[in-house]
């Protein structure tokens, strides 16, 4: 699957990511206390973003899970709960 | 400077992208054909680099970063799996250059949250301490 960045833009806002502005935009989860994922994407407005693999991974998602996230059918607290499956949390 | 890439090619490299040519020289790039009217280079498979200097003062490679260049599309990514990071351009240098400056990044920003980074960007710190130290 492909993302682009307004869709990045809209899981990391609804996953609740901080977001940070140097170039790229940086984003990081906080989960009680502790940063358990980080992510950057580009500011290509309307393109696929690059190398999405690495940025599933860095979300901690399969393929599925992206797409579903990226589709809104994933919300925060499945997210998290998919975190904590894989050992993350 | 002008880098050989091929037999009967060769580039003019921009004095700030030497540092990155030179680790590239080292891997002894293959020769890759240059496509008409497109990139210089171009990658049919991803292939390895070492990384060996970083464009930040304050840190230095104690050993050189494993990467891999390849295409996507209309960009050229530089891979550190070890990382699950990357960097992108229109071509390798300026690939290889974001790779470098992300990979700075990733260092302070870890760095600053070391006490309380989950289990796997501890692992990654850790990983990325074994080959990047400051000065």
């Amino acid at each position: 699957m492909t993302i682009k960045a307004r869709e990045f833009d809209l899981i990391v806002t609804k996953f609740q990511f901080k977001t940070r502005k140097s170039g790229d935009q940086l984003a990081w989860l906080e989960h009680e206390g502790k940063v358990v994922a980080r992510t950057r994407h580009s500011n290509i407005k309307g393109r696929d973003l690059p190398f999405q693999d690495a940025i599933r991974q860095q979300l901690h998602l399969n393929e599925t899970e992206l797409r579903q996230a990226a589709s809104c059918k994933l919300g925060f607290e499945e997210y998290i709960a998919i975190l904590k499956r894989k050992g993350f949390l | 400077m002008t880098v050989r890439v091929h037999q009967r090619q060769s580039v003019d490299i921009p004095r700030a992208q030497r540092a990155v040519w030179r680790v590239l020289q080292l891997e002894d790039v293959p020769r890759v054909p240059r496509q008409p009217g497109g990139r210089p280079l171009s990658f049919s498979s991803p292939m390895p680099i070492l990384v060996s200097s970083l464009p930040d003062d304050r840190l230095r490679l104690v050993a050189p970063i494993q990467a891999e260049l390849s295409e996507e599309g209309p960009f050229c990514i530089a891979a550190a799996r070890q990382f699950h990071e990357f960097g992108y351009g229109p071509d390798p240098l300026s690939a290889v250059d974001d790779l470098r400056a992300t990979i700075c990044e990733l260092f302070w920003s870890l760095s600053g949250d070391e006490g309380r980074l989950g289990s796997d960007l501890a692992n990654t710190l850790a990983a990325l301490k074994e080959m990047v130290e400051p000065y």
